[in-house]
Protein backbone atom coordinates (compact mmCIF):
# COMPACT_ATOMS: atom_id res chain seq x y z
CA UNK A 1 0.00 0.00 0.00
CA UNK A 2 2.75 2.42 0.89
CA UNK A 3 4.71 1.87 -2.29
CA UNK A 4 8.40 2.36 -1.69
CA UNK A 5 9.06 3.91 -5.03
CA UNK A 6 12.26 5.79 -4.32
CA UNK A 7 15.11 6.75 -6.54
CA UNK A 8 17.79 8.36 -4.42
CA UNK A 9 20.83 6.62 -3.14
CA UNK A 10 20.37 5.32 0.35
CA UNK A 11 23.65 6.90 1.46
CA UNK A 12 22.05 10.32 1.09
CA UNK A 13 20.05 10.85 4.22
CA UNK A 14 17.98 13.76 2.98
CA UNK A 15 17.25 12.10 -0.32
CA UNK A 16 16.10 9.00 1.52
CA UNK A 17 13.55 11.01 3.42
CA UNK A 18 12.47 12.85 0.29
CA UNK A 19 11.78 9.72 -1.63
CA UNK A 20 10.15 7.98 1.26
CA UNK A 21 8.07 11.10 1.69
CA UNK A 22 6.72 10.43 -1.76
CA UNK A 23 6.03 6.88 -0.86
CA UNK A 24 3.97 8.06 2.03
CA UNK A 25 2.34 10.88 0.14
CA UNK A 26 1.26 8.86 -2.84
CA UNK A 27 0.30 5.40 -1.68
CA UNK A 28 -0.60 2.89 -4.36
CA UNK A 29 -3.70 4.32 -5.89
CA UNK A 30 -4.97 0.90 -6.75
CA UNK A 31 -4.95 -0.36 -3.21
CA UNK A 32 -7.12 2.20 -1.50
CA UNK A 33 -8.10 1.09 1.98
CA UNK A 34 -11.72 2.05 1.45
CA UNK A 35 -13.17 0.22 -1.56
CA UNK A 36 -10.38 -0.31 -4.04
CA UNK A 37 -10.36 1.96 -6.99
CA UNK A 38 -10.05 -1.08 -9.20
CA UNK A 39 -13.37 -2.48 -7.99
CA UNK A 40 -15.42 0.68 -8.38
CA UNK A 41 -18.76 -0.22 -9.93
CA UNK A 42 -19.65 1.61 -13.11
CA UNK A 43 -22.32 1.03 -15.72
CA UNK A 44 -22.17 1.56 -19.45
CA UNK A 45 -21.99 5.20 -20.50
CA UNK A 46 -21.81 6.42 -16.92
CA UNK A 47 -19.16 8.49 -15.19
CA UNK A 48 -17.72 8.09 -11.74
CA UNK A 49 -15.77 10.68 -9.80
CA UNK A 50 -13.96 9.99 -6.57
CA UNK A 51 -12.15 12.55 -4.48
CA UNK A 52 -9.97 11.38 -1.61
CA UNK A 53 -8.08 13.34 1.00
CA UNK A 54 -5.34 11.38 2.70
CA UNK A 55 -3.32 12.45 5.68
CA UNK A 56 -0.30 10.34 6.48
CA UNK A 57 2.13 10.58 9.34
CA UNK A 58 5.43 8.75 9.04
CA UNK A 59 8.61 8.66 11.05
CA UNK A 60 12.04 7.23 10.55
CA UNK A 61 13.98 4.61 12.41
CA UNK A 62 17.36 5.13 14.03
CA UNK A 63 19.04 5.36 10.64
CA UNK A 64 16.99 8.37 9.63
CA UNK A 65 17.75 10.33 12.77
CA UNK A 66 14.12 10.39 13.78
CA UNK A 67 12.86 12.19 10.71
CA UNK A 68 9.21 13.10 10.61
CA UNK A 69 7.19 13.30 7.44
CA UNK A 70 3.56 14.12 7.10
CA UNK A 71 1.60 14.67 3.98
CA UNK A 72 -1.84 15.64 2.79
CA UNK A 73 -2.69 14.17 -0.57
CA UNK A 74 -5.64 14.94 -2.75
CA UNK A 75 -6.41 12.00 -4.99
CA UNK A 76 -8.83 12.63 -7.83
CA UNK A 77 -10.23 9.74 -9.82
CA UNK A 78 -12.42 9.78 -12.89
CA UNK A 79 -13.87 6.72 -14.57
CA UNK A 80 -16.05 5.96 -17.58
CA UNK A 81 -18.04 2.85 -18.47
CA UNK A 82 -17.23 2.21 -22.13
CA UNK A 83 -19.51 -0.82 -22.06
CA UNK A 84 -21.12 -2.94 -19.38
CA UNK A 85 -17.87 -4.93 -19.15
CA UNK A 86 -15.18 -2.47 -20.09
CA UNK A 87 -14.29 0.62 -18.07
CA UNK A 88 -11.39 3.07 -18.03
CA UNK A 89 -10.05 5.14 -15.15
CA UNK A 90 -7.60 7.94 -14.52
CA UNK A 91 -6.14 9.08 -11.20
CA UNK A 92 -4.15 12.22 -10.40
CA UNK A 93 -2.64 12.98 -6.98
CA UNK A 94 -1.68 16.36 -5.61
CA UNK A 95 0.47 16.22 -2.51
CA UNK A 96 1.59 18.62 0.15
CA UNK A 97 4.58 17.12 1.92
CA UNK A 98 6.10 18.39 5.11
CA UNK A 99 9.48 16.93 6.06
CA UNK A 100 11.24 17.59 9.31
CA UNK A 101 14.84 16.53 9.49
CA UNK A 102 16.39 17.73 12.69
CA UNK A 103 16.18 21.51 12.56
CA UNK A 104 15.40 21.54 8.82
CA UNK A 105 11.83 21.88 7.72
CA UNK A 106 11.02 21.33 4.07
CA UNK A 107 7.57 21.81 2.56
CA UNK A 108 6.57 20.97 -0.98
CA UNK A 109 3.34 21.06 -2.95
CA UNK A 110 3.39 19.10 -6.18
CA UNK A 111 1.46 16.88 -8.53
CA UNK A 112 2.13 13.20 -8.20
CA UNK A 113 2.38 10.61 -10.94
CA UNK A 114 -0.84 10.07 -12.83
CA UNK A 115 -2.30 6.62 -13.28
CA UNK A 116 -4.40 5.25 -16.12
CA UNK A 117 -5.94 1.82 -16.05
CA UNK A 118 -8.53 -0.25 -17.82
CA UNK A 119 -10.66 -3.09 -16.49
CA UNK A 120 -12.54 -5.76 -18.40
CA UNK A 121 -15.06 -8.09 -16.80
CA UNK A 122 -14.54 -11.70 -17.84
CA UNK A 123 -16.90 -13.43 -15.44
CA UNK A 124 -20.18 -12.46 -13.86
CA UNK A 125 -22.78 -14.49 -12.05
CA UNK A 126 -25.87 -12.71 -10.76
CA UNK A 127 -28.53 -14.10 -8.48
CA UNK A 128 -31.19 -12.58 -6.26
CA UNK A 129 -29.59 -9.72 -4.35
CA UNK A 130 -26.07 -10.91 -5.05
CA UNK A 131 -23.38 -10.86 -7.69
CA UNK A 132 -19.93 -12.33 -8.29
CA UNK A 133 -17.54 -10.64 -10.70
CA UNK A 134 -14.01 -11.16 -11.87
CA UNK A 135 -12.05 -8.69 -13.95
CA UNK A 136 -8.45 -8.44 -15.07
CA UNK A 137 -6.97 -4.98 -15.35
CA UNK A 138 -3.93 -3.34 -16.81
CA UNK A 139 -2.55 0.14 -16.42
CA UNK A 140 0.40 2.43 -16.32
CA UNK A 141 1.74 5.19 -14.14
CA UNK A 142 3.11 8.18 -15.98
CA UNK A 143 5.63 10.67 -14.55
CA UNK A 144 3.43 13.74 -14.21
CA UNK A 145 4.89 14.39 -10.78
CA UNK A 146 7.72 16.70 -9.81
CA UNK A 147 10.92 14.78 -10.24
CA UNK A 148 12.72 14.52 -6.95
CA UNK A 149 9.64 15.32 -4.92
CA UNK A 150 6.70 13.21 -5.98
CA UNK A 151 8.08 11.28 -8.92
CA UNK A 152 11.14 9.35 -10.02
CA UNK A 153 10.47 10.10 -13.68
CA UNK A 154 9.84 6.52 -14.74
CA UNK A 155 6.89 4.95 -16.52
CA UNK A 156 5.57 1.95 -14.60
CA UNK A 157 3.26 -0.79 -15.77
CA UNK A 158 0.93 -2.87 -13.64
CA UNK A 159 -1.60 -5.60 -14.12
CA UNK A 160 -3.73 -7.84 -12.00
CA UNK A 161 -7.05 -9.30 -11.15
CA UNK A 162 -9.92 -7.88 -9.12
CA UNK A 163 -12.77 -9.94 -7.72
CA UNK A 164 -16.03 -8.91 -6.07
CA UNK A 165 -18.62 -10.93 -4.21
CA UNK A 166 -21.44 -8.58 -3.31
CA UNK A 167 -24.79 -9.02 -1.64
CA UNK A 168 -27.29 -6.73 0.03
CA UNK A 169 -25.82 -7.63 3.42
CA UNK A 170 -22.07 -7.58 2.73
CA UNK A 171 -19.47 -7.07 0.04
CA UNK A 172 -16.21 -8.93 -0.30
CA UNK A 173 -13.57 -7.52 -2.59
CA UNK A 174 -10.04 -8.51 -3.38
CA UNK A 175 -7.29 -7.70 -5.79
CA UNK A 176 -3.87 -8.94 -6.75
CA UNK A 177 -1.60 -6.52 -8.58
CA UNK A 178 1.92 -6.78 -9.91
CA UNK A 179 3.82 -3.60 -10.77
CA UNK A 180 6.82 -3.48 -13.06
CA UNK A 181 8.65 -0.33 -12.11
CA UNK A 182 10.52 1.42 -14.89
CA UNK A 183 13.93 3.01 -14.78
CA UNK A 184 14.83 6.71 -14.85
CA UNK A 185 17.83 8.75 -13.78
CA UNK A 186 19.84 5.52 -13.31
CA UNK A 187 17.40 4.41 -10.63
CA UNK A 188 14.77 1.69 -10.69
CA UNK A 189 12.40 1.01 -7.83
CA UNK A 190 11.84 -2.64 -7.09
CA UNK A 191 8.87 -4.41 -8.63
CA UNK A 192 6.00 -4.99 -6.26
CA UNK A 193 3.20 -7.42 -5.59
CA UNK A 194 0.15 -6.13 -3.78
CA UNK A 195 -2.69 -8.16 -2.30
CA UNK A 196 -5.75 -6.41 -0.89
CA UNK A 197 -8.87 -7.70 0.76
CA UNK A 198 -11.97 -5.80 1.81
CA UNK A 199 -15.08 -6.67 3.77
CA UNK A 200 -17.99 -4.24 3.97
CA UNK A 201 -20.82 -5.29 6.25
CA UNK A 202 -24.14 -3.48 6.26
CA UNK A 203 -24.85 -2.05 9.70
CA UNK A 204 -27.89 0.01 8.78
CA UNK A 205 -30.70 -0.38 7.88
CA UNK A 206 -31.35 -3.79 9.36
CA UNK A 207 -34.29 -4.43 7.05
CA UNK A 208 -34.51 -3.40 3.41
CA UNK A 209 -37.59 -2.26 1.59
CA UNK A 210 -38.59 -0.14 -1.39
CA UNK A 211 -38.04 3.02 0.65
CA UNK A 212 -34.40 2.20 1.44
CA UNK A 213 -32.22 5.01 0.10
CA UNK A 214 -28.84 4.34 1.65
CA UNK A 215 -26.62 1.90 3.55
CA UNK A 216 -24.11 2.35 6.32
CA UNK A 217 -21.31 -0.17 6.08
CA UNK A 218 -18.69 -1.10 8.62
CA UNK A 219 -15.49 -1.76 6.69
CA UNK A 220 -12.35 -3.72 7.39
CA UNK A 221 -9.59 -4.02 4.84
CA UNK A 222 -6.20 -5.63 4.82
CA UNK A 223 -3.15 -5.18 2.64
CA UNK A 224 0.04 -7.12 2.04
CA UNK A 225 2.72 -5.62 -0.17
CA UNK A 226 5.98 -7.21 -1.20
CA UNK A 227 8.60 -5.11 -2.92
CA UNK A 228 11.86 -6.13 -4.52
CA UNK A 229 15.12 -4.29 -3.85
CA UNK A 230 15.65 -1.09 -5.79
CA UNK A 231 18.47 -0.84 -8.31
CA UNK A 232 20.94 1.89 -9.04
CA UNK A 233 22.88 1.68 -12.30
CA UNK A 234 21.59 -1.85 -12.67
CA UNK A 235 22.92 -3.00 -9.31
CA UNK A 236 20.63 -4.08 -6.49
CA UNK A 237 20.78 -1.81 -3.47
CA UNK A 238 21.43 -3.69 -0.24
CA UNK A 239 18.39 -5.22 1.39
CA UNK A 240 19.33 -3.61 4.68
CA UNK A 241 19.34 -0.12 3.18
CA UNK A 242 16.32 2.14 3.16
CA UNK A 243 15.87 1.24 -0.52
CA UNK A 244 15.93 -2.44 0.21
CA UNK A 245 12.91 -4.58 -0.46
CA UNK A 246 10.61 -6.23 1.99
CA UNK A 247 7.07 -7.02 2.92
CA UNK A 248 4.59 -4.92 4.83
CA UNK A 249 1.16 -5.65 6.26
CA UNK A 250 -1.49 -3.12 7.22
CA UNK A 251 -5.10 -3.05 8.30
CA UNK A 252 -7.77 -0.40 7.69
CA UNK A 253 -10.99 -0.22 9.64
CA UNK A 254 -13.50 2.26 8.26
CA UNK A 255 -17.02 3.42 7.82
CA UNK A 256 -18.98 4.08 4.66
CA UNK A 257 -22.32 5.63 3.82
CA UNK A 258 -23.61 4.57 0.42
CA UNK A 259 -26.46 6.59 -1.06
CA UNK A 260 -27.93 6.16 -4.50
CA UNK A 261 -25.62 8.57 -6.29
CA UNK A 262 -22.84 9.26 -3.82
CA UNK A 263 -20.72 7.53 -1.21
CA UNK A 264 -18.96 9.11 1.74
CA UNK A 265 -16.31 7.05 3.45
CA UNK A 266 -13.45 7.24 5.89
CA UNK A 267 -10.78 4.82 7.06
CA UNK A 268 -7.79 4.65 9.33
CA UNK A 269 -4.82 2.66 8.08
CA UNK A 270 -2.50 1.15 10.66
CA UNK A 271 0.69 -0.73 9.90
CA UNK A 272 0.80 -4.20 11.42
CA UNK A 273 4.25 -5.49 10.52
CA UNK A 274 7.08 -5.19 8.05
CA UNK A 275 10.59 -6.45 7.53
CA UNK A 276 12.13 -3.39 5.95
CA UNK A 277 15.46 -2.05 7.03
CA UNK A 278 15.74 -0.05 10.24
CA UNK A 279 16.78 2.87 8.04
CA UNK A 280 13.45 2.94 6.28
CA UNK A 281 10.87 5.57 6.93
CA UNK A 282 7.66 3.95 8.15
CA UNK A 283 4.09 5.14 8.14
CA UNK A 284 2.66 5.53 11.65
CA UNK A 285 -0.91 5.91 10.47
CA UNK A 286 -2.94 7.22 7.63
CA UNK A 287 -6.44 8.71 7.60
CA UNK A 288 -8.47 9.07 4.48
CA UNK A 289 -11.82 10.55 3.65
CA UNK A 290 -13.45 10.09 0.33
CA UNK A 291 -16.48 11.26 -1.61
CA UNK A 292 -17.64 9.33 -4.65
CA UNK A 293 -20.21 10.48 -7.18
CA UNK A 294 -21.90 8.55 -9.97
CA UNK A 295 -23.43 10.32 -12.96
CA UNK B 1 -87.62 7.92 -7.21
CA UNK B 2 -85.92 10.91 -8.77
CA UNK B 3 -83.47 11.01 -5.89
CA UNK B 4 -82.68 7.27 -6.39
CA UNK B 5 -81.98 7.81 -10.08
CA UNK B 6 -79.65 10.72 -9.36
CA UNK B 7 -77.68 8.69 -6.80
CA UNK B 8 -77.35 5.59 -9.00
CA UNK B 9 -76.48 7.77 -11.98
CA UNK B 10 -73.82 9.56 -9.98
CA UNK B 11 -72.33 6.30 -8.74
CA UNK B 12 -72.23 4.86 -12.27
CA UNK B 13 -70.42 7.93 -13.52
CA UNK B 14 -67.99 7.72 -10.63
CA UNK B 15 -67.18 4.03 -11.31
CA UNK B 16 -66.75 4.65 -15.02
CA UNK B 17 -64.33 7.49 -14.28
CA UNK B 18 -62.35 5.21 -11.98
CA UNK B 19 -62.23 2.54 -14.66
CA UNK B 20 -60.95 5.01 -17.24
CA UNK B 21 -58.18 6.23 -14.93
CA UNK B 22 -56.89 2.74 -14.17
CA UNK B 23 -57.17 1.33 -17.68
CA UNK B 24 -54.37 3.58 -18.95
CA UNK B 25 -51.71 2.14 -16.66
CA UNK B 26 -50.09 -1.18 -15.92
CA UNK B 27 -47.63 -2.41 -13.36
CA UNK B 28 -44.69 -4.54 -14.45
CA UNK B 29 -42.93 -6.52 -11.72
CA UNK B 30 -39.49 -7.45 -12.99
CA UNK B 31 -37.12 -9.91 -11.40
CA UNK B 32 -33.60 -8.61 -11.81
CA UNK B 33 -30.57 -10.39 -10.38
CA UNK B 34 -27.38 -8.72 -9.24
CA UNK B 35 -29.00 -5.75 -7.49
CA UNK B 36 -27.07 -5.28 -4.26
CA UNK B 37 -26.76 -1.60 -3.47
CA UNK B 38 -28.46 1.79 -3.52
CA UNK B 39 -26.43 2.65 -6.60
CA UNK B 40 -27.96 -0.35 -8.40
CA UNK B 41 -31.37 1.09 -7.57
CA UNK B 42 -30.51 4.53 -8.89
CA UNK B 43 -28.92 3.41 -12.14
CA UNK B 44 -31.78 0.99 -12.92
CA UNK B 45 -34.46 3.55 -12.15
CA UNK B 46 -32.70 6.18 -14.24
CA UNK B 47 -32.54 3.87 -17.25
CA UNK B 48 -36.17 2.79 -16.94
CA UNK B 49 -37.47 6.33 -16.52
CA UNK B 50 -35.90 7.28 -19.84
CA UNK B 51 -38.41 5.02 -21.58
CA UNK B 52 -41.44 6.89 -22.90
CA UNK B 53 -44.52 5.91 -20.91
CA UNK B 54 -42.74 4.90 -17.71
CA UNK B 55 -44.17 6.91 -14.83
CA UNK B 56 -42.66 5.44 -11.70
CA UNK B 57 -40.14 2.87 -10.59
CA UNK B 58 -39.73 1.16 -7.24
CA UNK B 59 -36.97 -1.28 -6.30
CA UNK B 60 -36.96 -3.88 -3.54
CA UNK B 61 -33.36 -4.98 -3.11
CA UNK B 62 -34.16 -7.88 -0.80
CA UNK B 63 -36.55 -9.42 -3.30
CA UNK B 64 -34.54 -8.42 -6.36
CA UNK B 65 -37.76 -6.92 -7.67
CA UNK B 66 -38.22 -3.81 -9.77
CA UNK B 67 -41.78 -2.56 -10.10
CA UNK B 68 -42.58 -0.22 -12.95
CA UNK B 69 -45.74 1.78 -13.54
CA UNK B 70 -46.14 2.53 -17.21
CA UNK B 71 -48.78 3.62 -19.67
CA UNK B 72 -50.48 0.82 -21.55
CA UNK B 73 -48.60 0.06 -24.74
CA UNK B 74 -45.19 1.04 -23.36
CA UNK B 75 -42.48 -1.15 -24.83
CA UNK B 76 -41.14 -3.08 -21.85
CA UNK B 77 -40.61 -6.31 -23.72
CA UNK B 78 -38.38 -9.02 -22.29
CA UNK B 79 -35.93 -8.46 -25.12
CA UNK B 80 -35.64 -4.76 -24.42
CA UNK B 81 -35.36 -5.26 -20.66
CA UNK B 82 -32.69 -7.94 -21.07
CA UNK B 83 -30.61 -5.52 -23.12
CA UNK B 84 -31.24 -2.58 -20.81
CA UNK B 85 -30.23 -4.41 -17.65
CA UNK B 86 -27.24 -6.05 -19.32
CA UNK B 87 -25.94 -2.58 -20.15
CA UNK B 88 -26.37 -1.59 -16.52
CA UNK B 89 -24.51 -4.66 -15.32
CA UNK B 90 -27.44 -6.74 -14.06
CA UNK B 91 -29.38 -9.79 -15.24
CA UNK B 92 -33.04 -9.58 -16.21
CA UNK B 93 -34.86 -12.84 -15.38
CA UNK B 94 -38.46 -12.13 -16.31
CA UNK B 95 -41.55 -10.12 -15.49
CA UNK B 96 -45.23 -10.29 -14.66
CA UNK B 97 -47.89 -7.72 -15.42
CA UNK B 98 -50.67 -6.41 -13.24
CA UNK B 99 -53.55 -4.65 -14.90
CA UNK B 100 -53.66 -1.82 -12.41
CA UNK B 101 -50.75 0.08 -11.02
CA UNK B 102 -50.61 -0.04 -7.24
CA UNK B 103 -47.25 1.62 -7.00
CA UNK B 104 -47.19 4.95 -5.15
CA UNK B 105 -50.50 5.93 -6.68
CA UNK B 106 -50.37 9.46 -5.33
CA UNK B 107 -46.87 10.05 -6.65
CA UNK B 108 -47.55 8.53 -10.05
CA UNK B 109 -50.57 10.57 -10.99
CA UNK B 110 -51.13 14.22 -10.56
CA UNK B 111 -52.36 14.77 -7.02
CA UNK B 112 -55.84 15.77 -8.11
CA UNK B 113 -56.25 12.77 -10.40
CA UNK B 114 -55.02 10.34 -7.78
CA UNK B 115 -57.69 11.54 -5.41
CA UNK B 116 -60.32 11.12 -8.09
CA UNK B 117 -59.43 7.48 -8.57
CA UNK B 118 -59.94 6.64 -4.95
CA UNK B 119 -62.70 9.11 -4.40
CA UNK B 120 -65.56 7.90 -2.30
CA UNK B 121 -68.65 10.11 -2.47
CA UNK B 122 -69.25 11.74 0.88
CA UNK B 123 -72.16 13.55 2.32
CA UNK B 124 -71.40 17.29 2.14
CA UNK B 125 -72.55 17.52 5.73
CA UNK B 126 -69.60 15.35 6.79
CA UNK B 127 -67.00 17.56 5.07
CA UNK B 128 -65.13 19.82 7.45
CA UNK B 129 -65.42 23.49 6.68
CA UNK B 130 -62.08 24.45 5.20
CA UNK B 131 -61.51 27.92 6.58
CA UNK B 132 -57.85 27.80 5.69
CA UNK B 133 -58.65 27.12 2.07
CA UNK B 134 -61.08 29.98 2.00
CA UNK B 135 -58.44 32.22 3.48
CA UNK B 136 -55.77 31.07 1.00
CA UNK B 137 -58.00 31.59 -1.97
CA UNK B 138 -59.27 34.90 -0.74
CA UNK B 139 -62.97 34.25 -0.94
CA UNK B 140 -63.44 33.96 2.80
CA UNK B 141 -62.45 37.48 3.58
Amino acid sequence: MMGLKCYFDSRNLKARVVCCGFAVAAPQVLAAPITFNTALPISEDEIILRQQLIFTQASGGAGVNEANVNSLTSLTLGGYGVSSKWSVFGVLPLAHINRELGSNDDRQLALGDGTLFSRYEIFRYDNKGATTRLSPLIGLRVPTGKTGVTSDGSVDVFGGLVATLASTQFNLGGQVLYTLNGSANDFQAGDSLTIDGSLQYRLWPKILNAQTRGFIFGVIEGNVTWQDDAQRNGVNLPQDSSMGGGTSVSISPGLQYAAQRWILETALTLPIADNFSNDALRPDYSVRTSLRLNF
Amino acid sequence: MMRFLMITGGLSLSFSLNGAALAGERQYDMRVDGLTCPFCVATSAKALKKIDGVRDVSVDLDLGLISVCAAEGTDLSDKRMTKLFRKKGFTFRGQTQIETCRLNQDAVDKPGEAKKVNHKPKDPKDQPHDKDREHREGYGS
